[in-house]
């Protein structure tokens, strides 16, 4: 901005001196332009300002890590007049992991048209990751005047854990709620033992497509077991976020979803719970991949633990007795008393069973 | 720059990569976040990108082109020239579409230039001539120049030949324009080319059409405001998209260029211009526009300089070589021109006669040539003759001898009556003394004499020499005075003899020693111009005993020879004499003088070379009247008021130094020396006047397609074809060395992102293209689908690739050689599936 005004103020006093030098008529007329267009661009720019307008949204909502996903800003310009730039400040950061730098981005605006422009971005960890509009600033045509706008606008894109990760090291009878014959039940083809037909969605398995009645039907149907179960299975996740190691809380998330899709794999349903804030511990009943999505995107929700096993220690001081069967996923930092770690393969991250 | 300090900056270099490198690494593990690249705006507006620099362009050249032209009056059709250059405008813009489209689009405007050059050449340079003569006409009324040369316009028109160069000149001028403009908006250069232009018509209070003016001001306003726009590097290679800055925590992200908005910039700027422009003329119209008078002074204290410019260019304006012409006792042929300060040397006061000559105040004397060098003859090292080998005492016994013999024995026939001058010296060189022709007295008081051709004791500044001469009567052939003083000493001597006349017998007896001294003396011609002066006086029939000799040669500067005051240097190569009479053929006095001399001496003529000033005859009334306060004249020039001797009565002339002159003394047997001037006069030529033509296919007709130019056409094709093929065959050599240079380092990248996307280009000829947002993974999978890798390999190098993405390049090797390998055995196995043209659009044009 300044830069820009000592060229402005260079200009008009090289043209000055040009005036006072050759004393023509043509180089008046130079002078004179120099000194009104800037007056008259600020004018208008002032009074056109309400007919700029400026959003941003993402192309997709949910993708898997390190798959590139844009964010758009649309720039709308109403106006008849081309706007030099129009500075975007915004930030841009995964909810569970902070982002201090700041990113601006600059876009021009011409007359009746709405300029889109788009930045790719790929998220390695999982989470939430936000692009908000934070400050719109707004130059005349050259660039010597500048107005703010208020907008409030932001693109929410969820960054998921891997579906292709998988969780083949624990076994189903260490954790005690697994017997033959319940497997042998969901292993049987009895109609009595499904629980819902419902249509295809991708991901499903294809040994439970219901083909009879797709080709009866014309459409993909697929067989919902009931899953039997003889006691409650809680999985408890810590949300705690080493700043040193950021990367073993995204192990964690990445563990967490693994072994939930094993859990629904063996047909078992099973309860995801976090702590959400203070005092409070948030349930969501998982029994398909819709489920455990929806958990999983309400933990990122959620906000991180300043403490690590905060959520630890709010479980065991309000469920003394533990009935079922809890399963606590968290860093190895924690200090459990008691329970049965369980080995996950992962060094970063640590499951117990506490009971 | 030394090795030890290309190592350091390389190592600088690297660190600052690595700390960039590690920075990003950690930032990256701190937010799990990674911006892909820079971003990308929906459409950044090729065509309007182009359009936009095609529009700047054309608005700078034909506002440029307009105020000149229109300021200086040249007779130029313009609409043809505009139509011309908006054609140029958008055919040099698109240039840079592409690089295919660049190339050849260079190659055939290389073609199209050396076709103007060698079919058009002589139009073309006819047109400049136009142009250079219309400013040097303009320059010599405005500084008073003596430039008085006109270039040959090869019999073209004024308006058909000015427009074609001016379209050439346009040609030339926007495909140089255009670089700075389409690669960075380059406002300084465009500047620097375009208002030195424009600024002439200005800096001479000339009239210029403000519509020009009004276009050149749209284009410079609208490329300084574009560049001194957000745009943070406007350039062609990225004319699209972003470039990205990282500052402490903040990382912006400035367009690198919009065309859109570009285009609606320049197009607004110039409707606001032409509005304004409109408003102005009719509000405050150029009638009535005035300015205070009292910033002339600033301009006027740059008028010598220009003056200088426009004599000898922008370095005249710094450069001391000049001299003033004719006195500079300086090796000749050395000063590119003749610096003139018309500042006044000296200040003559006396009465001329009716039937006087040009009056002539000699200072020296240039007896030997040596190398370019008038040498006297105390500064010649040879075996001179001394005057005391003639019976010739002193000096002071000739000093005065032809005053003398005309007085005692021609009976003052050949000069005028006795008379007074004074000389006042203001800034003329004091070494020298200045004397006309011929003094009377003994100047033993004032000078003495080193030698026949030296003297010491000049004239110092700011003081006067009065001394009394008899003038010479003019000359209108020198062989008719000779004969006269023959006829005249013959009678003198007998009549002498009878009286026994002692004293003109003295007289004639000491003329004749001289005369003997003189031509023993002043004969001298240096071998190496001995040939080339023959050659001359061969090609001209010119001999010892040919009649009228001076006036012949005289005649001959006149006719083949051309007087100018900016000769150039001689080339270090080649003598003086032989350069200027062999090949520049032109000069100023000095040049004319040398010569003349030496051919004079080669005819057998005693000459020597005689600089000083000079009062031409026609300009004797030219002087300030001498008056006293009360309106009375002068007392003591009483003798010369009223007398019909001296019609002009006494003046006062003011010699500066653009009267400083150099001639040739050459001997009179029985007479003495007299001065003979062999320069010819400044020649101004008629210039023709221009027809007009009234429409274009006129204009085509009588003065493109002419006879004379189809001839030229025919004798230059020739020569044009090979020109053409030469230069295509270099071009197309760079360009197959340039494209396997960028194939071998394309294959042999050891960056494995790099790689990939060379693999990207290859697999573009499958007809599949990778968008954007695609990631490895996903594009592998269409890879092996359409079968171009196996899965395996496609997804090893995508383990890879990602792997030097996200923890920040360090691959090992065999990693690198892996994907190298798969990149060219795919590249291959796309070569082979392809038809021949794409094959060879494959191999030479993306060079694959």
């Amino acid at each position: 901005m300044i830069n820009k005004w000592i060229n402005y103020v260079s200009m008009v006093l090289l043209v000055a001196f040009g005036l006072i030098f050759y004393h023509h008529y043509a180089l008046m007329i130079m002078f004179v332009f120099m000194l009104i267009a800037p007056a008259v661009s600020y004018v208008v720019t002032r009074r056109n300002i309400d007919k700029f307008s400026i959003k941003v949204d993402a192309k997709k909502s949910s993708v898997g890590k390190k798959i590139p996903v844009d964010i758009c800003f649309h720039v709308k310009n109403q106006s008849l007049i081309p706007l030099e730039g129009v500075k975007v400040q915004m930030s841009l950061c995964n909810c569970f992991y902070e982002n201090d730098e700041e990113y601006e981005l600059i876009i021009p605006a011409i007359p009746k048209k709405t300029r889109i422009a788009t930045i790719s971005v790929n998220g390695i960890y999982c989470g939430r990751m936000i692009a908000k509009i934070e400050k719109v600033t707004i130059y005349d045509i050259f660039g010597l005047f500048q107005f703010k706008k208020e907008v409030n606008s932001a693109a929410e894109i969820y960054i998921m854990p891997s579906k292709s990760s998988k969780f083949e090291n624990v076994q189903l009878s260490v954790l005690g709620v697994t017997d033959d014959e319940e497997l042998q039940m969901k292993k049987g083809d009895d109609v009595s033992q499904i629980s819902e037909i419902r249509n295809y969605i991708p991901g499903d398995k294809l040994q439970n497509i219901h083909w009879k009645l797709s080709a009866k039907n014309d459409e993909l149907q697929v067989k919902e077991f009931s899953l039997p179960y003889s006691e409650e299975v809680i999985v408890l996740v810590e949300l705690y976020v080493d700043k040193e190691n950021p990367f073993i809380f995204d192990k964690l998330l990445e563990n967490l979803y693994a072994f939930s899709r094993d859990l629904l794999e063996q047909g078992r349903k099973f309860n995801l719970v976090w702590k959400d804030n203070d005092y409070e511990l948030k349930t969501v009943e998982v029994y398909n991949d819709d489920n455990l999505n929806t958990g999983i995107r309400e933990i990122y929700f959620a906000n991180v633990q300043k403490m690590n096993g905060t959520t630890y220690h709010l479980y065991t001081s309000i469920n003394p007795e533990m009935k079922g069967t809890v399963l606590y996923m968290s860093d190895r930092n924690v200090d459990i008393k008691g329970g049965t770690k369980l080995d996950i393969g992962d060094e970063g991250v640590m499951m117990t069973c506490l009971n | 720059m030394s090795k030890l300090g290309k190592i350091m900056k390389i190592d600088l270099f690297r660190k600052k990569k690595e700390k960039e490198l590690n920075e990003k690494k950690e930032h990256l593990k701190n937010t799990g976040i990674e911006i892909d690249g820079t971003p990308n705006i929906d459409s950044s507006g090729k065509i309007q990108f182009i359009l936009t620099n095609a529009l700047i362009n054309f608005l700078i050249v034909v506002g440029t082109m307009g105020c000149f032209l229109n300021a200086f009056d040249v007779n130029c059709n313009m609409p043809i020239v505009i139509m011309g250059v908006l054609i140029i405008a958008v055919y040099t813009a698109f240039l840079y579409y592409n690089t295919i489209v660049k190339v050849i689009g260079y190659i055939l405007g290389y073609i199209g230039f050396m076709y103007g050059i060698f079919n058009m050449g002589f139009f073309i340079r006819g047109g400049f001539a136009y142009v250079c003569n219309h400013m040097m006409g303009f320059l010599e009324t405005e500084f008073g120049l003596p430039i008085e040369r006109s270039y040959d316009v090869y019999g073209y028109t004024e308006k058909s030949s000015v427009t074609m160069c001016m379209i050439f000149i346009a040609f030339a001028t926007m495909l140089v324009l255009n670089m700075a403009i389409s690669e960075s908006k380059g406002f300084a250069i465009v500047f620097v080319f375009t208002f030195p232009i424009v600024q002439m018509a200005l800096y001479f209070d000339l009239s210029i059409n403000i519509w020009y003016f009004a276009m050149y001001l749209a284009g410079i306003l609208g490329i300084y405001f574009l560049r001194n726009s957000t745009h943070y590097h406007i350039e062609s290679k990225k004319r699209k998209g972003y470039i990205r800055r990282k500052r402490k925590n903040k990382v912006v992200y400035d367009y690198v260029s919009d065309g859109k908005y570009s285009l609606s910039f320049i197009t607004l700027m110039l409707i606001c211009i032409v509005v304004f422009v409109l408003m102005a003329r009719i509000v405050y119209p150029q009638k009535k526009f005035s300015m205070s008078t009292r910033y002339n002074e600033l301009k006027n204290s740059t008028r010598e300089y220009t003056r200088r410019m426009a004599l000898v260019g922008f370095w005249g304006m710094f450069n001391p070589d000049g001299s003033a012409g004719g006195v500079g006792k300086s090796k000749m042929g050395q000063s590119k021109y003749i610096q003139l300060d018309y500042e006044t040397d000296l200040i003559v006061t006396t009465a001329m006669e009716n039937n006087e000559g040009t009056m002539y105040l000699k200072s020296f004397y240039g007896t030997f040539y040596n190398d370019a060098y008038w040498e006297t003859i105390s500064e010649h090292s040879g075996n001179i003759p001394k005057l005391e080998d003639y019976g010739l005492d002193e000096r002071s016994d000739i000093e005065c001898l032809t005053t003398e013999l005309n007085e005692e024995v021609y009976g003052g026939s050949f000069l005028g009556s006795e008379k007074k001058i004074e000389i006042v010296n203001l800034g003329a060189t004091s070494t020298y003394s200045y004397l006309p022709y011929y003094t009377t007295e003994n100047l033993k008081n004032i000078i003495s004499y080193v030698n026949d051709d030296e003297t010491t004791g000049g004239i110092a500044r700011y003081y006067m020499h009065s001394l009394n001469y008899s003038p010479l009567y003019e000359i209108y052939s020198v062989d008719d005075f000779r004969e006269r003083v023959e006829k005249k000493k013959k009678e003198s001597y007998e009549k002498a003899k009878e009286e026994n006349d002692k004293k003109v017998k003295n007289l004639l007896e000491t003329e004749e020693k001289y005369s003997e001294y003189v031509h023993d003396v002043y004969m001298d011609v240096p071998k190496e111009n001995e040939e080339v002066i023959k050659e001359f006086c061969e090609k001209y029939e010119l001999e010892p005993d040919s009649e009228n000799i001076v006036e012949k040669l005289a005649y001959i500067f006149m006719q083949d020879y051309e007087y100018t005051l900016i000769p150039g240097v001689t080339p270090s190569n080649k003598e003086f004499v032989n350069y200027f009479l062999e090949e520049s053929k032109k000069g100023y006095c000095m040049y004319f003088a040398t010569a003349s001399t030496l051919i004079f001496r080669y005819l057998g003529i005693p000459a020597r070379f005689t600089g000083g000033y000079v009062y031409w005859k026609e300009d004797y009334l030219g002087g300030k009247k001498i008056e006293n306060d009360n309106g009375s004249q002068d007392p003591e020039w009483e003798d010369y008021f009223d007398n019909v001797n001296y019609p002009f009565g006494v003046q006062e002339y003011e010699l500066d130094d653009s009267m400083a002159h150099a001639w040739v003394e050459i001997y009179i047997d029985g007479f003495g020396w007299i001065p003979v001037d062999t320069t010819p006069p400044n020649s101004v030529d008629d210039e023709e006047e221009p027809e007009e033509n009234s429409n274009i296919m006129d204009f085509f007709a009588n003065n493109v397609f002419t006879s004379e130019n189809i001839n030229n056409s025919r004798k230059a094709s020739a020569r044009a074809f090979f020109t053409i093929i030469t230069g295509a065959v270099i071009i197309f050599i760079m360009y197959i060395l340039v494209g396997i240079f960028v194939r071998i380092k394309r294959k042999n990248s050891r960056s494995a992102i790099k790689l990939y996307d060379y693999l990207s280009r290859c697999i573009l000829f499958t007809g599949l293209k990778r968008q954007e947002s695609m990631s490895y993974a996903e594009y592998g999978e269409i890879i092996i689908e359409n079968n171009i890798m196996e899965e395996e390999s496609i997804a090893l190098v995508n383990r890879i690739l990602e792997k030097e993405k996200f923890s920040g390049g360090e691959l090992e090797n065999s990693e690198i050689d892996y994907i190298s390998e798969q990149v060219n055995k795919t590249s291959e196995k796309i070569y082979a599936g392809l038809k021949w043209y794409k094959k060879l659009v494959y191999r030479y044009v993306k060079w694959l």
